[in-house]
């Protein structure tokens, strides 16, 4: 029972790779709503198909800009309509918030019964390097390559043993124009392989903690075994086709003009045995790039563990929370004090020759320096919070106001009565500083309708201020206080009227008297 | 001492030696001696040495106001007419960032490899936009009255409009410009995403998240509080 269960955890991750794709987190339900059933399945086996294309076959980089115009072109094959969807975020979001699982490790539980108990493994299909401009380059993992090539190909390990023995044997049959092919997927395999131990290289250099000590025997002792094992089996298939040439050169040395079929044969066997050497050369620098990496994990392994800290706090709980226990006036020394170990040094200014003759001045200077700024940050940041005020006042003065006046005139009325009644009644100069009260009469015509009945069902009782911009809920809430029944109103209603109104008004600005004038619609307002 | 100095003068530099950019130096680094001969500079220059796989770090004391980032750098990184109000909100925001990526609980802190800017956009409004739906008591229970004051300020930025610095997304690209001059991130993508330098990986797995660094965080925000009452 056991042992038909032995190496399960392995078929489980292609389970937990299947799972990551239709059990997608992170989705978007506005662009999600855009495909039929299955399609964005389809559609992320696509993308990953392309990304392995263009990593393998080609000596491209695969940007993000590759894949959106790879998925421009497949996008007309989906039932799809075109003005509907934005083809970059449709990209970024297969790559990052599905395939990458915005940039955190995704974990499935198998039961590895082997060991006799549960485990996680890690999903990741792809993954992101930077190019030498700083532009990310997408490549399928080792996993995601495996994943792929099970869905069509053949197992990757096998694969490549088949290959040589397929390519072997057409050579024996002096079948050159398969061989041709076959020698060309060779190249492939290995070229998977030459990124696989890049990637891991890249990751082992960057964050040993990312690779487990099984991951890197699988990685680099299985691989430089099985490598060796393929490298001897390709050098007899060098010697094959070395005969090959011999004998092609014989026979041209007979006979000097070829037929053409003979020609086609010549042609075949020399890109042949190019092929067989580009892949012996990859196969020889994998296998040097095997033994660099095996130092290099015992080396970076080392240091990690003599420099890895034994215990580390709770960022969260001493960090994040206790700045939301900050104030204004010891924020800067704690922006400084945090921040000071991951700055850089500040050398270039702190050793400035003038200050070795001016060192006494210097440090007055900075502690003055430091005081008027906090002086001058303080100052400003008590005007923001009077800006805040001032302006929240004005907003329930012109609702308040608006509620008075429908009280009386509940037959509905324009902007301008209302207006003309509050300007000659009463002082309307904070209704009037940043245009706030024609402002808000937009912001009320955009809203359309206040209807106090559907406000009391959602309007949840809290005593927040409102922020300094127009808070139509903050402003109800401070009406109700004055007049628990609204006015008696119940509902009003702001509607267009192509009737346009001229305001003009003298504003004081940098003690110069400035005219202003404002033009805007003369809504009609309707009350129930 | 001759080595000491070089490496010295090159940490004062770049803030940084790496086996990779400088061979010579980073080899010297390994020489017992000279290490003690650094150790005795650093020590009298009041930095410390931060040791990493395949690279090493100047990190300057908690006090040490000869190396170290000061208030009026603070003031000259966010922008010109900026205010305590911003310098609070910023740092929020770099706390945020870096609770972000290294806020796991395994034993490896970090858990994302990228951010994207949107991303801690979303994480920001978690916290900042709940101060306006709790009730007044548990929000003036946690949250100090400034860092609502600064909740609100967030809130009060636009999603969207012409002018994109003022914007939350505008807000928090700005911080994170701040830590690309710092070497410690990359802004990639047509400036949507970021990613971690190895620089931050180092400093933040081998030094910053140590627990033996509880007591200098602690004082921090104790010398923050002493200050404000003296």
């Amino acid at each position: 029972m056991e042992e038909i269960l032995s190496g399960f955890n392995k078929r489980m991750e292609f389970f937990a790779i299947v799972d990551s794709i239709s059990k997608r987190r992170n989705t978007s339900d506005k662009i999600e709503s855009l495909f039929t059933e299955n399609e964005m399945e389809n559609l992320i086996m696509s993308v990953l198909v392309y990304i392995m294309e263009t990593t393998l076959t080609e000596e491209e980089e695969c940007t993000i800009e590759n894949i959106s115009q790879f998925i421009k072109i497949i996008l007309p094959t989906y039932k799809i309509e075109k003005n509907k969807i934005n083809v970059k975020e449709l990209t970024r979001y297969i790559i990052k918030d599905i395939l990458q699982n915005k940039g955190q490790s995704r974990e499935f539980q198998v039961i590895n019964y082997d060991k006799g108990q549960p485990e996680k493994i890690d999903v990741r299909l792809i993954s992101d390097k930077l190019n030498e401009e700083n532009k990310v380059i997408y490549e399928l993992t080792k996993q995601g390559y495996d994943f792929l090539f099970r869905t069509k190909e053949v197992d990757d390990e096998l694969g490549f043993k088949i290959e040589e023995i397929k390519l072997k044997m057409l050579i024996h049959k002096k079948d050159y124009k398969k061989a041709v092919s076959i020698s060309r997927e060779l190249i492939m395999k290995i070229r998977n392989k030459k990124i696989s131990i890049s990637q891991f290289s890249y990751s082992l250099r960057n964050n040993i903690n990312n690779i487990s000590g099984e991951k890197y025997d699988e990685m680099v002792n299985s691989m430089y075994q099985l490598l060796e094992e393929e490298y001897k089996d390709m050098k007899d298939i060098e010697v094959l086709i070395n005969e090959s040439i011999s004998r092609i050169k014989e026979e041209e040395a007979i006979n000097p003009n070829l037929d053409d079929k003979t020609k086609k044969a010549k042609n075949d066997i020399w890109t042949i045995s190019k092929n067989i050497r580009t892949v012996l050369d990859m196969q020889i620098d994998i296998l040097t790039e095997c033994k660099k990496v095996k130092k290099l994990y015992m080396e970076t392994l080392k240091e990690s563990m003599e420099y890895s800290l034994v215990k580390t706090y709770n960022f969260k709980e001493e960090i994040l929370d206790k700045l939301e226990k900050a104030n204004f006036s010891n924020i800067l020394e704690i922006y400084q004090k945090l921040l000071k170990p991951l700055f850089l040094p500040r050398v270039n200014k702190n050793l400035n020759i003038n200050l070795i003759y001016d060192s006494q001045t210097k440090l007055e200077n900075e502690e003055q320096e430091k005081y008027d700024i906090k002086q001058e940050l303080l100052e400003e940041s008590t005007k923001l919070e009077e800006r805040i005020k001032r302006r929240n006042k004005a907003h329930i003065e012109v609702m308040s106001t608006l509620f008075e006046f429908a009280s009386t005139h509940k037959e509905g009325f324009l902007f301008n009565d209302y207006f003309c009644h509050i300007r000659n009644n009463q002082d309307i100069s904070n209704m009037l500083e940043e245009n706030l009260i024609f402002l808000q009469m937009l912001k009320l015509y955009a809203i359309g309708k206040i209807d106090i009945e559907e406000w009391e069902k959602e309007n949840i009782d809290n005593e927040i201020e409102a922020n300094g911009e127009f808070d139509l809920s903050y402003c109800l809430r401070m009406i109700k206080k004055e007049s628990s029944n609204f006015y008696g109103i119940k509902r009003i209603t702001i509607k267009r009227n192509d009737e346009k109104l001229n305001f003009e008004q003298s504003i004081l600005k940098e003690n110069e008297q400035n005219e202003q004038k404002i033009e805007m619609t003369n809504f009609k307002i309707e009350v129930e | 001492m001759e080595q000491a100095l070089k490496i010295y003068k090159r940490l004062l530099e770049k803030g940084q030696i790496t086996d990779t950019e400088d061979k010579e130096l980073y080899s010297a680094f390994k020489d017992l001696e000279v290490r003690n001969n650094l150790e005795l500079i650093a020590k009298e220059l009041d930095f410390k040495i931060v040791s990493a796989p395949h690279a090493a770090y100047l990190v300057p004391n908690m006090d040490n106001n000869f190396l170290g980032y000061s208030i009026k750098d603070i003031r000259e990184g966010i922008k010109k007419d900026a205010r305590l109000i911003d310098a609070f909100l910023e740092c929020y925001i770099i706390m945020t960032i870096l609770y972000m990526f290294y806020g796991g609980k395994n034993k490896n802190p970090k858990q994302a490899d990228f951010l994207q800017i949107k991303d801690i956009v979303s994480k920001l409004d978690e916290t900042l936009v709940k101060t306006s739906k709790e009730d007044a008591e548990k929000i003036e229970e946690r949250y100090s009255i400034n860092f609502i004051q600064m909740a609100t300020y967030w809130r009060a930025k636009p999603l969207t409009e012409e002018n994109k610095l003022k914007t939350r997304m505008g807000t928090v690209l700005t911080a994170c410009k701040l830590l690309r001059n710092e070497k410690l991130i990359v802004i990639t993508d047509d400036d949507t995403e970021i990613r971690a330098t190895k620089k931050l990986d180092d400093l933040m797995e081998y030094y910053y998240l140590s627990e033996d660094r509880i007591y200098e965080i602690n004082d921090i925000f104790l010398g923050g509080e002493a200050n404000a009452k003296d």
